[in-house]
């Protein structure tokens, strides 16, 4: 036994977990995310009473309102979805459950949140019956509420609302923009579309999430704006796709003419976040694996796709000096560090850089830079930010 | 140097109820002290159980993640290390789950994981020491369950009513799955031992 313990223990040598900065991230990381996400207590007390609940309210509305052994109400109406004409055929589709409210949302979305807010001679009727489940092409823009899910659907989309709650979602064809806020806590997305598997994880959804996902010739892109997505595809391995990534890096090459064209952002036109062309965790993870030439490659090829984007510059530098650590070159990294705080001062990566470049001049002393400037720098430049409480911590030590 | 020993020592204290108590109250530094003390724990438990996969970060972000959620709700009914052990007991099985890893785990398929995720000094590390592959295999044989009850019992010494508890499961469960486990381990661990030391001769031929 004590030798199968050394040999798993050598096992685990091999692959060491991350050290200095990158380990002081990912715990500050897990505890920013924690902190404002934590976990219900008492959670399977509260299912069960809830539970007990919503059966009673069950019972007590078939006793009260009489809803017969077909699932029909009193009208006979059962389920029904909102068919909304605009003079004649109809121009979209939405799956209102049978549900007198949720027609009234679709109405006022389409009236109040389309793009054309002239068009406000829509009809909304209730339509045939249509079970959950049921594939729908939209032939124009569709919305759809669900607590607090929005989804639109544009023109050609082939699309399918998997299950009642809208916590499944199918894409065939055409592209589906989704947005969750974070007023619905137990809210869990997914969407599948024939070759990835997009989840929302409610874990991870700090501040909402907002993000398109398009099916065009065959292939699936996930364009995030806000907060972060879990992708998988059919044959590989789960990528977090964060704000402000795209899945995967590069776009599909090839576009059939007949199909909805690649993404033109025309959701939320005044909110746009711009899209990077690279995938930063991709990079991480290839830095990871020792490929830090492969790594530096896809770095210059980021630099040469968004000069023009300080955000997306400035992330690029930081992996950079990254590629430097896992190369023992510290003062590069901790030179490439505060290039992206020279130069991308108003970005949010220019806080981290700084913080970075300090704990690693602590670390590091014989880099040639001061850590206790650093420090002092970062608490005199953001003294309510993320590090502040650390900052302040570890110059108080080096002070000592 | 001096400054450096000291730096380090001053922020990674070693674990006491102080910093326990406050880390269980939201105390932001409490909480970055108990990950970082037990920060290597978790990835090497993580490595023990689920081999050296490339989505040991990822994993590890959610232990990680989920010791900060459930810290208020940590009852010291067990120590602090069977808690954290328990949490990265159920990561893991939600990651097998969620990808299927168990049917990915053939021996061929376990190397091309390994090739994934280590340097070359570590791939040339293992590779050299044909009972470290052999290990490596013989665990790759072993049903998620058998492999967590096996590494739990054998390698971190816990009892069998520990591992039922970090498992979630009965205690005759458990046992049956020490019982196959070791079984089907020591088995394949013969098998392995011959295959790996042929490869491990013909490649220095």
């Amino acid at each position: 036994v004590s030798d199968l313990r050394d040999q798993l223990d050598e096992i685990a040598d091999a692959s060491p977990a991350p050290t200095g900065a990158v380990r002081d991230r990912e715990i500050q990381q897990a505890v920013t995310r924690g902190l404002a996400t934590p976990a219900r207590e008492g959670r399977r007390v509260w299912t069960w009473v809830v539970g007990a609940s919503v059966a009673a309210a069950a019972v007590i509305a078939l006793v009260v309102v009489g809803i017969d052994r077909d699932g029909r109400d009193g009208d006979g109406r059962g389920s029904q979805i909102a068919n909304v004409h605009d003079g004649g055929s109809p121009v979209a589709i939405a799956d209102a459950a049978g549900e007198a409210d949720r027609v009234a949302l679709v109405d006022d979305a389409l009236v109040n949140d389309a793009a054309d807010p002239s068009r406000d001679d829509l009809v909304v009727e209730r339509g045939n019956e249509a079970p959950v489940g049921a594939l729908v092409e939209a032939s124009e823009l569709t919305v759809l509420r669900a607590g607090a899910m929005r989804v639109e659907a544009k023109a050609k989309t082939k699309f399918q609302r998997v299950t009642r709650d809208a916590s499944k979602w199918r894409l065939d064809e055409g592209e589906l923009a989704m947005q969750v806020s974070t007023a619905q806590p137990e809210i869990a997305l997914e969407v599948t579309t024939p070759d990835a598997r997009i989840v929302v994880d409610k874990a991870r959804l700090v501040g909402g999430a907002r993000f398109v996902i398009g099916r065009y010739a065959s292939q699936t892109v996930v364009d995030v704006q806000v907060g972060e997505v879990l992708v998988t595809p059919t044959d590989g391995n789960a990528v977090i796709v964060h704000a402000g990534e795209r899945w995967p890096a590069e776009p599909p090459l090839v576009v059939d003419a007949g199909v909805v064209e690649p993404p033109k952002r025309s959701v939320d036109a005044g909110v746009r976040v711009p899209v990077l062309q690279f995938d930063a965790t991709i990079i991480r993870k290839t830095i990871r694996a020792g490929k830090v030439g492969d790594a530096r490659e896809m770095i210059e090829a980021g630099r040469s796709a968004h000069a023009s984007s300080r955000r997306a510059m400035a992330e690029l530098g930081i992996l950079a000096a990254e590629a430097d650590l896992a190369e023992r070159k510290t003062k590069n990294a901790i030179g490439k560090y505060l290039d992206v705080v020279r130069d991308y001062a108003a970005t949010p990566q220019a806080e981290q850089a700084l913080f970075a470049a300090a704990q690693i001049a602590i670390d590091r002393p014989d880099a040639g830079y001061k850590a206790e400037a650093l420090l002092k720098d970062y608490i005199d430049t953001y003294p309510k930010g993320q590090f502040a409480k650390d900052a302040a911590r570890l110059l108080e030590t080096l002070k000592k | 140097l001096v400054l450096v020993i000291f730096v380090r020592a001053a922020t990674h204290p070693a674990l006491d109820s102080d910093t326990l108590s406050r880390a269980r109250t939201g105390d932001k530094h409490a909480i970055s002290t108990v990950l970082e003390l037990h920060y290597e724990q978790i990835h090497r438990m993580l490595v023990h159980l689920v081999g050296r996969s490339p989505d040991l970060d990822d994993m590890r972000q959610q232990v990680l993640l989920a010791i900060v959620q459930g810290l208020p709700s940590f009852r010291a009914d067990s120590s602090f290390s069977t808690w954290i052990g328990g949490i990265c007991v159920n990561v893991a099985k939600t990651h097998y789950r969620a990808k299927r890893v168990r049917s990915e785990r053939t021996i061929d398929d376990g190397q091309a994981a390994i090739d994934d995720t280590r340097g070359p000094d570590a791939a040339a590390q293992i590779e050299s020491r044909a009972e470290l592959v052999a290990v490596e295999r013989a665990l790759g044989t072993l049903s998620l369950e058998q492999r967590t009850a096996f590494i739990l019992a054998n390698v971190y010494g816990h009892s069998v009513e520990e591992v039922a508890k970090m498992m979630k499961s009965a205690k005759s469960t458990t046992r049956l799955r020490l019982y196959y486990g070791r079984k089907k381990f020591y088995a394949a661990l013969g098998r392995a031992e011959t295959v790996a030391r042929r490869e491990t001769e013909g490649g220095g031929a």
